[in-house]
């Protein structure tokens, strides 16, 4: 019963995709999980923007700019469960190693300094303005699963999916967590 | 009564009195999660992560809890659990973990028990602290940015190094390890030994030869011998495929805690000479390559031709080496000869002359951190024999008193409690401490007058009553004599010296392997027509480049290209230290095995084998 299968939406904030890429890893269990589930939106297999309402509401990546903080909240408030996928989304990760310095001098640093002379500190509206620091997902809202790992292996992302569609909410053992 | 008994856990168990209720749990089977603690070292109780309810009542560290009839220990309830959660978050959220590109992650005993405890969410906001990255020295990186100050490191150096290179510096939470007063570890008193990074739970020190190598915990681990000097340390040596990942100190529950020098840990991973894949014929200014068995016929027609023939090889060897070597040398009728055999064989002549029993030298080096004092001939040994210098240094930290005699600057400077320097031979200062302990004191007044007269002599009468008063008022002392000391006399003097006083030796000579010493060897022709030289792993010699300039034609037979390789008319390609396998003895006399670890990469794979034909072809 198509109608009865659980909504899921992914979304990458400032991550490298690294989460997404093993998921894809699962293999054939992709298969099983698209009878399983339904994709509402991801980056990875789909081209929809909008997050809607869904069950299932999965985020990799740190929160570094304000339009991260905006998709990380409209995630939740569209969501049941929210989950954590990869170091970035549980603790912040490697994005926070931006973290030792502050912003303005991080972008003289970037675009200026270690840049040729035509280029400036970009300041278009359109791009989004980076938050004062990089920061873990529960930092910013409430996080109900987390799978850690840089990417979390292909076995742990189907392990958690599995017993999210069994109804229960996972938590990784000491053999499956890997920071 | 030794024993107590006491309840861990509802299970009634007894143990030894003096022990830690952390050790005692580990032997019942009960694992209690630890960082700071190891068992090398001294427990200091800095990360409070052993924790333990004690009578329902305190929670103690068990590192540091001696156990005590009828106490009663939990070591898992929820309450510590949490405790234990908290503690390791506020340890990783101090410092700057990132373990997705650490040189430690999947070696890391933080890393560990955050899975253990199934931290896979922080409570509390990270810290991000500015810490330095120190890469100044040759071998190790020490980053500061994962270091949770623990404190084995600096134990290490005390205890087991003797060397007290690092140390806490810092309050509060700018507390940090620095490096002496505050300088770079490159430029530091540090002896390369790398007792700190084995020690070092987390990724804060580590091996720039090993690093990003591969996770131990998936290697093979084998433990063997190593060959580089005398004391034959145990190492464990982990392997990739059938490469090097790591090596480490394997005697960790013998007094050397685990020790090894730069000579068995870093040594044989930063050696990048090329190896040796071809015989290598040099003949009228030409290098022509041969195969093996071309060698081999060059080698044995040069042989069968000769008369005057000098072996000689490297002590580095395994005693099969060593025998297999010398079978095929005197087939063809060559003096033998072998490295730091010659100063035994002074010794052994020195020792007939003057009816010094065995009962004077030390059959366990160990000893070394029982003495009251010691009067060391010769500083080198600093260097030559680290770890040995390691127990002196230790001995010295815990009240021995330290007398060295170096021609030299004495390189135990900071640790020893006079030093002499004065030219070789050291024989006439011995000499006279000799005179006076016989004669008394007032002789060291015509003594002094005899030598002013004779002129030349550089001793001071003050050096001599003090190594005088020295040994007459200790009741163990040992005499060390280092490897550079090879002259009859000075050897006669010091040996008559510790039979006068009743002192213990220990006599240290150029070999790795002290088979030399049950060994025929004699001394090799000066100017040889043929030099065959069996330099393994070694690479300047400077005896043996000695003998290949005096030589009519040279055989180096050598795993690496090096200097000698270059000066010979013949070069064959030999094995390194772990391509061979057998046995070595230690100074302590004591028969090891040695394993192979890789399989030969060079020119050759028996070495034996080579030896045996060469033999049969006369
Ligand atoms: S020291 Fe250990 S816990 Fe820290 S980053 Fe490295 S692997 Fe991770
Ligand atoms: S460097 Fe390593 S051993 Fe030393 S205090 Fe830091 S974590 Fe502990
Ligand atoms: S390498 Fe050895 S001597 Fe150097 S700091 Fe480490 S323990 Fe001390
Ligand atoms: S292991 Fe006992 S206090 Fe650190």
């Amino acid at each position: 019963m198509a109608e009865n299968k659980p909504k899921v939406a992914t979304a990458c904030m400032c991550g490298c995709s690294g989460c997404h890429m093993s998921f894809l890893d699962v293999d054939e269990f992709v298969k099983d999980l698209a009878e399983l589930v339904e994709f509402q939106s991801s980056h990875v297999i789909m081209d929809v923007k909008e997050i809607e309402k869904v069950d299932i509401g999965i985020m990799e990546g740190t929160i570094t700019n304000d339009e991260n903080v905006e998709v990380a909240k409209k995630m939740r408030e569209n969501c049941d469960i929210l989950v954590a996928w990869g170091d970035c989304a549980c603790f912040g990760g490697i994005m926070t190693m931006r973290n030792f310095e502050k912003v303005d001098k991080i972008l003289e640093e970037c675009y200026l300094e270690k840049s040729d002379e035509e280029s400036v500190v970009p300041d278009d509206e359109l791009i989004p303005t980076l938050t004062d620091k990089a920061k873990g997902l529960d930092e910013i809202i409430d996080v109900d699963v987390y799978i850690p790992g840089c990417p979390p292996s292909a076995d742990v992302i189907r392990y958690g999916l599995e017993k999210l569609l069994e109804g229960e909410i996972p938590k990784l053992d000491k053999d499956k967590l890997r920071y | 009564m030794n024993t107590v008994n006491f309840n861990v856990d509802g299970q009634d168990i007894s143990a030894k009195k003096g022990m830690t209720v952390m050790e005692a749990c580990e032997e019942h089977g009960i694992t209690i999660p630890k960082l700071c603690q190891h068992e090398a070292l001294e427990n200091v109780m800095a990360c409070r992560l052993c924790s333990v309810e004690v009578n329902g009542k305190q929670i103690l560290p068990s590192c540091g809890l001696q156990v005590d009839d009828g106490l009663k220990i939990q070591t898992q309830t929820d309450h510590l659990k949490k405790y234990r959660r908290k503690i390791l978050e506020l340890i990783y959220r101090s410092e700057n973990h990132y373990c997705m590109f650490c040189e430690s992650d999947g070696d890391c005993e933080l890393q560990d028990l955050m899975y253990e405890h199934e931290i896979d969410r922080f409570e509390f906001p990270r810290m991000y602290p500015e810490w330095p990255v120190d890469s100044s020295h040759d071998y190790i990186i020490k980053d500061s940015n994962r270091c949770i100050r623990c404190g084995r490191c600096v134990r290490a150096c005390d205890e087991v190094v003797g060397n007290h290179t690092l140390s806490l510096g810092g309050r509060g939470i700018n507390n940090r390890i620095i490096v002496d007063a505050g300088v770079p570890l490159g430029e530091s008193t540090c002896t390369s030994c790398g007792m700190c990074l084995q020690v070092c739970p987390t990724g804060a020190i580590f091996s720039k030869l090993s690093m990003f190598k591969g996770v131990k915990k998936e290697c093979d681990m084998t433990t063997t011998t190593c060959l580089s000097c005398s004391m034959g340390c145990g190492t464990n040596v982990y392997t990739k495929t059938g490469h090097i990942v790591e090596i480490e100190g394997a005697d960790i529950h013998k007094e050397s805690g685990g020790q090894l020098c730069e000579f068995g840990r870093f040594k044989p991973l930063a050696n990048k000479g090329e190896r040796i894949k071809n015989v290598i014929l040099r003949e009228d200014g030409e290098e022509k390559e041969l195969s093996l068995s071309e060698g081999l016929e060059k080698a044995s027609e040069m042989l069968v031709k000769s008369y005057r023939i000098s072996a000689y090889a490297s002590g580095d060897l395994t005693c099969e080496d060593l025998d297999a070597f010398a079978y095929a040398m005197r087939a063809h009728g060559a003096l033998f000869d072998v490295v730091g055999a010659k100063r035994h064989r002074f010794e052994t002549e020195v020792k007939r002359r003057i009816n010094m029993i065995e009962g004077h030298f030390v059959t366990d080096i160990r000893e070394i951190m029982k003495a009251d004092n010691i009067l060391l001939y010769d500083t080198s040994i600093y260097h030559t024999h680290p770890i040995l210098a390691s127990y002196i240094r230790r001995a010295t930290s815990n009240g021995t008193k330290l007398i060295t005699i170096d021609a030299y600057e004495d390189k135990f400077w900071n640790h020893s409690d006079k030093s002499i320097t004065i030219e070789s031979p050291k024989t006439q200062l011995t000499r006279l401490v000799n005179q006076v302990i016989k004669e008394g004191k007032a002789s060291i007044e015509d003594l002094s007058r005899v030598s002013s007269i004779l002129g030349g002599l550089r001793v001071h009468p003050k050096d001599v009553m003090e190594i005088v008063n020295l040994l007459e008022e200790a009741t163990y002392d040992i005499i060390i004599i280092g490897d550079e000391i090879i002259d009859r006399w000075s050897l006669r003097h010091i040996f008559e010296l510790a039979k006068l006083e009743g002192s213990y030796v220990i006599s240290l000579n150029h070999a790795g392997n002290q088979y030399i010493k049950n060994l025929e060897t004699e001394g090799v022709y000066e100017e040889p027509e043929v030099a065959y030289i069996l330099a393994g792993d070694e690479e300047d010699q400077a005896d043996m480049k000695e003998l290949i300039e005096k030589a009519d034609f040279s055989i180096v037979q050598s795993a690496r290209r090096s200097e000698l390789t270059e000066m010979a008319d013949l070069v064959i390609p030999s094995l390194t230290m772990f391509e061979r396998e057998g046995t070595t003895i230690d100074i302590n006399g004591v028969k090891n095995k040695v394993e192979r670890i890789t399989e030969p990469k060079g020119g050759i794979r028996s070495e034996i084998g080579f030896f045996e034909e060469l033999a049969k072809m006369r």
